[in-house]
């Protein structure tokens, strides 16, 4: 069988603090511990590996989702909605009913025109569009 | 005997048995078994199965002369051990003969017992191989051939892919990167593939330093045997198993008999190979290696490393189940650059610098460190920049599509935490629910079915399997091989926002005859009580023509229905000759006085069936994919003749007619093919026109350009038959019409969720169907969609809030489900 040290004959060495372990016992037990720290070393480095790929998301903000799922009916919660999703049409279309409720007509104007630019096929801004002179 | 002819031996030995394990794998799952295994989608599978005891005495006879020099000249534990594997395998081959098991394969335990069972003989054999071979001298692995290999193969493979990006970028649907984002990209791929190279590197060199202790030569060989059977192990279970949806513990378990099976059938060729120049000095690398240790095949293998890449993933790319092959072909290519790079590098030894361990070490953690560093730098480069193309969400997603080995690489490493492993948790627990047990729920649009004034109408409802809206003119102006369809559109209601409630046709056909959501399970039996479709058929006396295929079975079998397509191969059926036969039935029948109701699911589309056709020049259909553009108008014809025959005999005027899909395709986006789990938008999206008669159509209104789903049909049916259906709630369908001066509310408040029949991938539809969120649990990712000016989707950023109200929503939506079928998850 070949001829390393490894296999065959390790080399010899000492461990100071215990004089009465033969030389290649203490060697061996050297290797030992280098090995197992080696070991660790890497299952340590893979472990950071795995937490620095490891995705997590955060919880949005109440007033995010409420905007989302339960849209404000006044005009300043209205606009500061808009403000987080500028693209979200329903809004747009809540805030354009809301300005002709308050008699605001051209805001409202306003608004189902940027309805329509964000999807033209939409029907309600297209219909409510039609309908103003 | 060679080694060459002893490994291709194996590799054919192994690939029989490995082959009847995936079969019985497939038919385990519930979802593979009713979609693929049953209908017998593929045309030559039923006919390996039929044979399959009969293909065993095929493995006998190639395995046989390859243990003759052993049985005469090996040793004689080796001798007795050969002839008892013969001798077993004879027993086996007449048992099976006997005993066709393959046969009995179905979605239960006793097939994935089966399945295991399948690795035992070629287990053996490799252990028949370990025993009759000349046991290899070892010398120990020099410290840093390990690093020197690792670090030389990462490059290899990085470089073989980035050669391709070139290839892909014309042929890749939707990845524009500029030049910046691009260099970005490359640069993140090159320090990740360093950084899992080195980390392949530092858990192998402490393995190996661990087995050193042993002072056994064998033993540093065995470690690394056996670290190739646990990385193999997480591939599978990460890549494979994953898209099965099988459940955690049953997929370790496969992952790891198939990886053992891998690594003994390797190794035992490894030793059979006759040793490379005397083996003088062979260590555990050599040795490993052996099987494509060829000198010419060492450099040639090296060299073209990115042509071996292409034809594995060019093989498989049309038909792939959403990288799923072509992620084992790159885990391929890793393997043998890590060979071939282990191999050259002794030789080089006088251009290579000599390393220490611990230098070794130090730069393997350096470069971990630097490539952990690589994402977030390159999230950083972009915020510096300014520049929004650069946002790596984006750029690194893209760039996966060009290049197979970041992708998988990413796919490996992505791990979820928290509220997102939670969710996909979930999501899991409600999916592919193929062995619990579920009853039926009683669905009614409508109580009872009253008398009209007039007689309900025809219906003629023609599903084509995959097809795309945006490959028909209506939908897409750039469009001129669908003028039929065109024309069959301008009198018609064109629904410009439809969609499919399921991807893939498993669970999608059924819910549109249910007209609203069911549990994912592949099927609730009997399916009736939810067959809302049929239960019309029956209420308004409608005789029925129905393609026979495989899902058919959920309709109860009456007279009044006729199959058509009996005699072709579900595979095979066309609109041509659907209607072809259709019109000889109903020329027979011409007295009858009961409406006529037709339904056909042409797959003349699909993928499986387009992989077989001849190749259509690209000149042909410039800007299309020209196969499928193809079969789109040949289809048109068809359908186009069929119209023109309703005219001829008067019953256009009396028929609705609708042409949709069940699910769209990926024709190439971000490279993806086909439809498998996923649910993007070009799968989601659908084609719906519906053509009423004009005295109907008089009275009735309807708003195309508010959301539409497939699960909408049904009750559309009842209001066009004068049987206004009732809300049953969110999971169902509501009509697309209304009575005129009461139009549709358009429900853009509404949310709508919708499923992949074949895996946890669920998404919510929003806004209308402007927006779309997709969790997809397989690949542990969420990604949102919003849709364009032109109707189009394109990929928006996710944000807290879009990912934290669609979460909510789906949660909530699947509930529902689950209450209603009365489903309650394992814990």
């Amino acid at each position: 069988m070949g001829g390393d040290s490894r296999f065959d004959k390790p080399p010899a060495s000492t461990i100071a603090d215990n004089p009465s372990m033969p030389d290649n016992e203490r060697d061996h037990m050297k290797q030992a511990i280098a090995a197992v720290c080696r070991l660790l070393c890497a299952l340590g480095i893979l472990g950071l590996v795995v937490l620095v790929n490891r995705s997590q998301s955060d919880e949005a903000s109440a007033d995010g989702v409420r905007c989302e799922l339960d849209p404000p009916r006044d005009i300043p919660a209205l606009e500061a909605c808009l403000a987080r999703s500028p693209r979200d049409v329903e809004l747009v279309l809540d805030l354009a009913a809301a300005y002709e409720a308050a008699g605001r007509p051209a805001e409202a104007h306003a608004q189902y025109v940027r309805a329509a630019a964000i999807d033209p096929r939409d029907v309600d801004a297209r219909r409510r569009l039609d309908q103003q002179p | 005997m060679t080694g060459a002819v002893i490994g291709i031996a194996r590799g054919l030995n192994a690939a029989y048995f490995v082959g009847t394990c995936v079969y019985c794998l497939l038919s385990y799952s519930s979802f593979a078994y009713a979609q693929f295994i049953k209908p017998q989608l593929v045309g030559w599978i039923p006919g390996v199965a039929a044979t399959h005891h009969q293909w065993f005495w095929l493995t006998v006879l190639i395995t046989t002369p390859t243990l003759v020099p052993a049985l005469r000249r090996g040793p004689s534990a080796g001798r007795v051990v050969a002839a008892i594997y013969l001798g077993a395998n004879v027993c086996l081959g007449v048992w099976l003969l006997l005993n066709p098991v393959l046969l009995l394969a179905g979605p239960n335990s006793r097939t994935l017992v089966l399945a295991m069972l399948c690795l035992v003989p070629p287990f053996a054999l490799a252990v028949v191989d370990h025993l009759t071979a000349v046991r290899p001298a070892l010398h120990p692995i020099e410290p840093s051939r390990l690093f020197k290999g690792a670090a030389a193969a990462s490059v290899a493979v990085w470089l073989a892919y980035l050669l391709l990006i070139p290839w892909y970028i014309p042929r890749t649907v939707g990845v524009e990167l500029s030049w910046a984002a691009l260099l970005l990209a490359v640069v993140v791929s090159w320090l990740s593939h360093l950084m899992v190279f080195a980390l392949i590197y530092l858990i192998a060199a402490a393995a190996v330093a661990l087995a050193a202790l042993l002072r056994r030569p064998q033993a540093e060989y065995w470690t690394l045997a056996a670290l190739c059977a646990g990385a193999l192990a997480f591939v599978f279970h990460r890549v494979v198993a994953s898209a099965l949806s099988f459940q955690s513990a049953e997929s370790w378990v496969l992952s790891g008999g198939l990886s053992v099976l891998f690594v003994a059938v390797w190794s035992g060729v490894a030793w059979q190979q006759p040793a490379a120049g005397g083996d003088a000095a062979s260590d555990a690398v050599d040795v490993w290696f052996r099987p494509i240790a060829n000198r010419l095949l060492v450099v040639g293998g090296l060299i073209l490393l990115p042509l071996i890449a292409l034809g594995l993933r060019t093989a498989v790319v049309h038909f792939d189940w959403n990288f799923l092959l072509q992620k084992l072909g790159v885990t391929l290519v890793w393997a043998l650059a890590l060979g071939w790079a282990s191999l050259t590098l002794p030789r080089l030894a006088s251009i290579v610098p000599p390393l220490s361990r611990r230098a070794c070490d130090r730069l393997a953690v350096a470069m971990v460190l630097v490539g952990l560093a690589a994402a977030p730098a390159a999230t950083r480069v972009a915020r510096w920049s300014g520049e929004a193309t650069l946002d790596p969400e984006f750029v690194l997603d893209r760039f996966s599509a060009l290049d197979g080995s970041y992708q998988l690489l990413r796919s490996l490493l992505k791990t979820n935490a928290g509220a997102d492993a939670d969710l996909y948790r979930f999501l899991k627990a409600h999916s592919t629910l193929g062995r619990i047990s579920a009853s039926p729920v009683d669905v009614n649009f409508a109580d009872a079915f009253h008398a009209t004034a007039t007689p309900p109408p025809h219906v003629f409802l023609f599903i084509v399997d995959s097809l795309r809206r945006d490959y028909l003119s209506p939908y897409n102006a750039a469009v001129t091989f669908t003028p039929a369809t065109q024309a069959f559109a301008a009198e018609s209601v064109v629904f410009e926002r439809a969609f499919s409630r399921y991807g893939a046709t498993g669970l999608s056909v059924p819910a549109l005859w249910a007209g609203g959501m069911m549990l994912h399970k592949q099927y609730i039996e009997p399916f009736s009580p939810m067959n809302t479709l049929e239960k019309l058929l029956d209420g308004a006396g409608y005789r029925r023509f129905i393609s026979d295929d495989h899902l058919v079975n959920l309709f109860r079998d009456t007279p009044a229905t006729t199959l058509l397509d009996q005699q072709i191969d579900e595979m095979d059926h066309t609109v041509c000759a659907t209607v072809t036969e259709l019109q000889s039935r109903l020329e027979a029948t011409t007295t009858d006085p009961r409406p006529i109701f037709a339904m056909t699911r042409p797959l003349q589309l699909h993928t499986a069936r387009l992989v077989r056709d001849p190749a259509t020049p690209a000149s042909a259909y410039p800007g299309f994919v020209p196969g499928y553009a193809a079969q789109v108008a040949a289809m048109d014809r068809c359908f186009g003749g069929f119209i023109g025959y309703l005219k001829q005999t008067g019953l256009y005027d009396r028929s609705v007619v609708i042409l949709t899909s069940d699910h769209g395709e990926s024709l190439g986006e971000d490279g993806r093919w086909g439809h498998a789990y996923t649910l993007y938008p070009e799968v989601v999206q659908i084609p719906l026109i519906i053509h009423v008669p004009p005295a109907l159509r008089a009275t009735m209104t309807a708003e195309p350009s508010a959301v539409s789903l497939s699960t909408d049909i049904t009750p559309t049916l009842y209001a066009l038959a004068g049987q206004p259906p009732r809300d049953l709630g969110d999971l169902y369908g509501v009509p697309l019409f209304a009575a005129s001066g009461h139009p549709p509310p358009v429900r853009r408040r509404d949310s709508f969720l919708l499923s992949s029949s074949y895996g946890p991938v669920y998404a919510m539809l929003r806004h209308n169907g402007r927006s779309l969120y997709i969790a997809d649990a397989v690949q542990g990712m969420d990604l949102a969609f919003e849709m364009r000016a032109d109707g189009r989707m394109e990929r928006q950023t996710m944000t807290d809030v879009i990912r934290t109200v669609n979460r909510r929503l789906m949660r909530d939506h699947i509930g529902q489900i689950a209450a209603e079928y009365r489903f309650t998850p394992a814990p």
